[in-house]
């Protein structure tokens, strides 16, 4: 209660004491100062506590009226500095980036047509309106280029077995919005973009943070680039599940092709076991196999459903990536294109 | 691996279980059936988790008690009227309702807390080798019996007794002196 | 245990699992103190230790740590304190009064090393989200085949 002052420098939603109803409610306590008559009390205040508790009570019921406060920009605060902000983005990530190319990277096209309107409404000279600022848009197409060619590139060589389409699907994974946007707000992009609009847009987070690994590949060239692709958007794979990425739509149908074209029997869905068939939760133990051969076993709460798992793991275990597989080699440092290309090569050579 | 849904319902999906309570002694019984309710027999057993198997016992008139425990147990039985709490030897408790003797036992073996009924929901006890069809169609596996059952005289065919050993084969004409 | 919070027992505080923001250290290492800002009051004795810090070692902490940006606003008569900003958005205050310019130092590595979570209690000191290679354990784990078998053997005698 006595450290209300001082909660108001605080928090903003308190300050509220000072420019609201609550500045009248101390007006009216006030008397007009026609007849000052000064008298000395002393003991206790027995009226404070209960003076403070009303104004509380009157925050708190206009708080409930009003919401929660809109999220403000970090650059809003006091202690902010764009320039020095900018400086520690390079080094915070262990790269030496060019403060221009940096700041390119950090402008989003709506910021730069912004500007021109404000100027535009100056009536400045029509030379004067046209900004020489550049924005991040070609950058964020060089930084789309070396992220999707590179994650390609590292998925083909951990898992030289699997399908296109599923080398696409991982790869649609690490590189969708979400993720970007994700990774991108932990090494500190969000407060550092130039955008027209508050809260700032996914899409504009996402192209920003391409426009970064743009700078890089800009500045450091290509081989730094893809470590930085490597470091923060392939590592983001550890721990996730390969399979549940691709959704194959009939695997059991893809099984029998992947067979045929290996020349072996076709696949032959078998319980292995089964528990609480006639209960309400039964479960189905499937293996598959395929000339007598054992392809893969899974288990489900009906018997369609085993059997698609069961074909599932079964391509899994055909494509390597099943449970048992090695862990990505994130530490092993083959980060470069030219060591990957080498690695898939001798992969083929072997097989 | 198959999806982790999948891989969990089937980690923790329930195994029916069927023993056979024929001659096996009850409160040693009743403690292997406890230890499969519970689930205690599986690498995954924690207490807080909800694992135990589902326990299907055939024969449960045909419990044994060794010494004189027919005569001498007693059980609390309650008849539900006003002061008619009795203590019922288990011979007689057997003979009331031959699968109680059995269910006695397990309820009082189980941890005492409130998992102790829904676990007694899992135990189902037959009196006889009837199962129902649609509990038998539910069956996995076999417990293993705390004792084998002895085999009687009459069980034994003519060439097991023929090859029995014996401390001497009495003469065709012998006839035991009075 | 790995955290040491004064006063932490069982109940008193939230439990967790060890975590990494951003799988941070797979690939490269990204200290996650974003922003420090240093606010203490120029002329009382509570904040001493801040202004010898800042007079003395708050220079080579900057030069040590480029990419942690720092800010020093001086302010009337206000609780000397330390504001750290985390890459995850984290924000942790840290009061500095009647501290000596050493322990401020030392605060502020601590600062500096931390991830920018929330401080909890361990449960376990290790933790992994891959907990099995071999493959989870189930109830049909090593079953052998032969107790099929013997379950079709024992319910033929029944039914005979």
């Amino acid at each position: 209660m006595a450290g209300l002052g001082r909660n108001c420098i605080l928090c903003a939603r308190k300050s509220l004491l000072f420019h609201r109803s609550v500045v009248s409610l101390t007006r009216l306590q006030i008397p007009p100062a026609t007849e000052v008559v000064v008298t000395q009390v002393r003991g206790t205040k027995r009226w404070v506590r209960p003076y403070l508790q009303t104004l509380v009570n009157r925050i708190n019921r206009e708080n409930e009226l009003l919401g929660p406060l809109p999220p403000q920009p970090r650059s809003s605060k006091i202690n902010w500095n764009y320039e020095s902000e900018l400086h520690a983005f390079g080094p915070r990530l262990g790269e030496k980036l060019n403060l221009s190319t940096l700041r390119a990277a950090f402008t989003d096209r709506s910021y730069v047509e912004e500007e021109e309107e404000r100027r535009r409404e100056l009536d400045l000279p029509l030379e004067d309106v046209k900004l020489d600022m550049q924005d991040n848009s070609q950058l964020a197409e060089q930084g789309w280029q070396v992220t999707t060619n590179y994650v390609h590139s590292f998925l083909r060589a951990e898992f030289p077995l699997l399908p296109d389409e599923g080398i696409q699907a991982i790869h649609d994974y690490v590189t969708q919005e979400d993720m970007l946007v994700w990774i991108a707000n932990h090494l500190g992009v969000k407060d550092l973009i130039r955008c027209s609009t508050f809260p700032i847009p996914p899409p504009v987070t996402k192209q920003v943070f391409l426009g970064v690994i743009g700078a890089v590949n800009h500045d450091q060239g290509l081989q730094r680039a893809e470590t930085f692709v490597h470091d923060f958007v392939v590592a983001q794979l550890v721990g996730k599940d390969v399979n549940a990425m691709w959704d194959i739509p009939n695997p059991m149908g893809m099984l029998a092709e992947m067979l045929q074209k290996a020349g072996k029997g076709e696949p032959e869905p078998r319980v292995i076991n089964q528990s609480g068939t006639n209960t309400v939760t039964p479960v189905y133990f499937v293996g598959v196999y395929s000339d007598k051969e054992l392809l893969g076993e899974a288990s489900g709460d009906t018997m369609p459903l085993a059997v698609e798992e069961a074909a599932r793991v079964a391509l899994a275990n055909m494509f390597k990536t099943h449970e048992g597989r090695k862990p990505l080699a994130l530490d092993t440092r083959l980060k470069t294109t030219a060591k990957l290309a080498d690695k898939t090569n001798y992969l083929e050579n072997q097989s | 691996m198959a999806s982790r849904v999948q891989q969990h319902w089937l980690t923790f999906s329930r195994m029916w279980l069927l023993c056979d309570a024929r001659w096996q002694p009850a409160p040693e019984l009743a403690k292997r059936i406890c230890k499969y309710l519970e689930g205690r027999h599986k690498p995954v057993y924690h207490p807080l988790t909800d694992c135990g198997d589902h326990v299907v016992v055939i024969n449960t008139k045909e419990v044994a008690f060794d010494k004189n425990q027919w005569e001498k147990k007693l059980y609390a039985v309650n008849t539900g009227y006003k002061n008619t709490m009795i203590a019922m030897s288990a011979k007689d408790f057997h003979r009331m309702d031959p699968t109680k003797v059995v269910e006695r036992e397990v309820y009082s073996e189980l941890p005492k807390n409130l998992q102790r009924k829904n676990l007694m929901t899992r135990l189902h006890l037959f009196p006889d080798e009837n199962i129902p069809d649609n509990i038998k169609q539910n069956l996995v596996d076999i417990i293993p019996p705390v004792m084998e059952p002895p085999k009687r005289l009459d069980e034994f065919t003519e060439e097991e007794k023929a090859s029995w050993p014996r401390f001497f084969i009495p003469p065709a004409d012998y006839k035991p002196s009075d | 245990m790995a955290n040491h919070i004064v006063g932490a027992t069982g109940r008193t505080v939230t439990s967790g699992f060890l975590k990494s923001v951003l799988q941070n250290g797979t690939g490269r290492y990204v200290c996650q103190l974003q922003r420090i800002t240093l606010k203490f009051c120029k002329a009382s004795v509570q904040s001493r230790g801040a202004r010898d810090y800042v007079e003395n070692h708050l220079l080579d902490f900057a030069a040590s740590n480029p990419g942690v940006v720092v800010y020093v606003t001086p302010k009337p008569e206000i609780h000397a304190r330390i504001v750290a900003e985390y890459l995850n958005g984290e924000i942790h205050t840290l009061f500095i009064d009647k501290k000596s310019a050493e322990e401020i130092q030392q605060h502020v590595q601590s600062l500096v090393w931390r991830s920018g979570l929330p401080l909890i209690r361990l449960r376990k000191t290790q933790h992994t989200e891959n907990p099995s290679i071999q493959g989870q354990w189930t109830p049909f784990t090593n079953r052998p085949c032969t107790s099929t078998a013997a379950l079709e053997e024992k319910l033929k005698t029944l039914s005979k």
